[in-house]
């Protein structure tokens, strides 16, 4: 059986590195499907969910994914994420909580210094999460 | 001669610094093999944007991106200096900073004025007392850098070159080379180096990982866009990382020569307080034995 041998990797570690034989990622112009064989492509990535298969469907597995980048060629798939977890590590609670106090702090601040902080990736990362782990 | 109970007080207090460096030696060692996982675990990210950048870039025409245009006068130099929190670790923080005070000075000299980012509370310390004011500031992050505070420096460090407000970055920070030795490296992180892009392009086109037509989505130029400020976060990232294993690195081997010295110490002083202990038995016995021939007389 053909296979892509895929690694999603972070600043931070390789989270994952193992073959699939279908891979989807969120491309910013769209969701994308690679399967092996694939004409050699790089594209940007939007936040989102990327999902893996095998050819009869079995083992799917997910990872929630915010900003990156994939390169692909014809037996490759990397994928640079800028976060990353699987989607079945995610506690939606504990996202939950941490996205109302991330709220909170973003309340009272006025947008210009809110853009120089962390807090609106932060905010949208925990969204990215939720949106995953919901639709998983 | 000294007495003998200011030697044994002296053995004492020696030794127990001893212990203290020894602790600190075994704690650091300790920490290297963590530290030294966590470069490796990035390693793989900063390598996959190397060469994906530089099959880009070998595709795009330079020149256009603003990260990759050269100010063409130097007025305004951000040096990011990347020490630890903590000090005792011999030489580690000091020849840091003495080479970024030596940068300053050149650029002062040359008539660009230096803003400064500190990592590491002994740079913010430095710094302040010698009245420059960091502009970012680090703390409590040294032994354990988060992608976070790479960003906040990469994002403040783009957004000032791309307004024209900051025309060159430099970053200085020790590099670990292996577990006993550190390299002290400054590296031009803006405008990113196109040459050196389209050499490591060369370097790794042995795996010809992306041979002939490569499609970029949206855009190559669109691509290489986005590509350039997270090349820059990945390498202030990876600066912060190998900056704390080479502290844990550099600690080690000063505790390592604390101790020793400790150790020759109290050997030297043991030495010394066994001869004034003789020397003092003998002077009593002469007393003793001049004492008692003075009575038989």
């Amino acid at each position: 059986m053909a296979a892509l041998a895929c690694d999603i990797v972070t600043p931070a570690k390789r989270l994952f590195s193992s073959e699939a034989y279908m891979v989807i990622v969120p491309g910013v112009e769209g969701e994308m499907g690679f399967l092996p064989g694939h004409a050699p492509t790089v594209s940007v990535l939007a936040d989102g969910v990327v999902r893996l298969k095998n050819e009869d469907g079995s083992n799917p597995r997910a990872f929630a994914l915010q900003g990156g980048y994939v390169e692909v060629t014809g037996e490759k798939v990397i994928i640079l994420a800028d976060r990353a977890v699987a989607v079945e590590d995610i506690d939606v609670q504990a996202v939950r909580d941490h996205l109302a106090e991330l709220q909170d702090e973003a309340a009272g601040k006025p947008e210009a210094e809110l853009a120089k902080t962390m807090l609106p990736a932060d905010i949208a990362w925990c969204n990215v999460r939720i949106k995953a782990a919901e639709a998983a | 001669m000294p007495n003998l109970h200011d030697i044994e007080r002296r053995i004492s207090s020696v030794s127990s610094t001893k212990q203290i460096t020894r602790t600190m030696e075994m704690v650091a060692a300790a920490k290297i093999r963590k530290s030294t996982e966590r470069v490796e675990a990035a390693t793989p990210y900063s390598e996959s944007m190397m060469e994906m950048l530089g099959s880009v870039a070998s595709r795009v025409q330079g020149g256009q991106s603003a990260l990759l245009r050269k100010h063409e006068e130097i007025k305004n130099v951000l040096i990011v200096v990347v020490v630890s929190d903590r000090g005792l670790a011999g030489g580690f923080n000091s020849n840091v900073l003495r080479r970024a005070e030596g940068l300053m000075r050149e650029n002062q000299a040359a008539g660009a004025s230096c803003q400064i980012v500190a990592c590491g509370k002994k740079s913010a310390g430095y710094f302040n007392y010698r009245n420059v004011k960091p502009v970012l500031e680090f703390k409590d992050l040294s032994a354990d850098p988060t992608v976070e505070e790479a960003s906040a420096i990469a994002t403040f460090a783009i957004d000032g070159y791309v307004n024209n407000e900051i025309d060159e970055v430099v970053l200085v920070y020790n590099h670990a080379k292996n577990a006993a030795e550190q390299v002290l490296r400054v590296e031009q992180v803006l405008p990113v180096n196109a040459d050196d892009l389209q050499g490591d392009a060369e370097g790794t086109s042995g795996e010809a990982s992306l041979p002939g037509d490569v499609e970029f989505e949206p855009s190559a130029e669109a691509v290489l866009d986005m590509l350039l400020p997270a090349y820059v976060r990945t390498t202030i990232f990876h600066a912060l990382v190998d900056s704390a294993a080479a502290e844990q690195a550099a600690r080690r081997a000063a505790m390592k020569s604390a101790t020793d010295n400790a150790n020759e110490m109290v050997e030297t002083l043991t030495r010394l307080y066994n001869r004034v202990r003789q020397g003092a038995i003998t002077t009593e016995i002469s007393e003793i034995v001049g004492g008692a021939a003075a009575l038989e007389e």
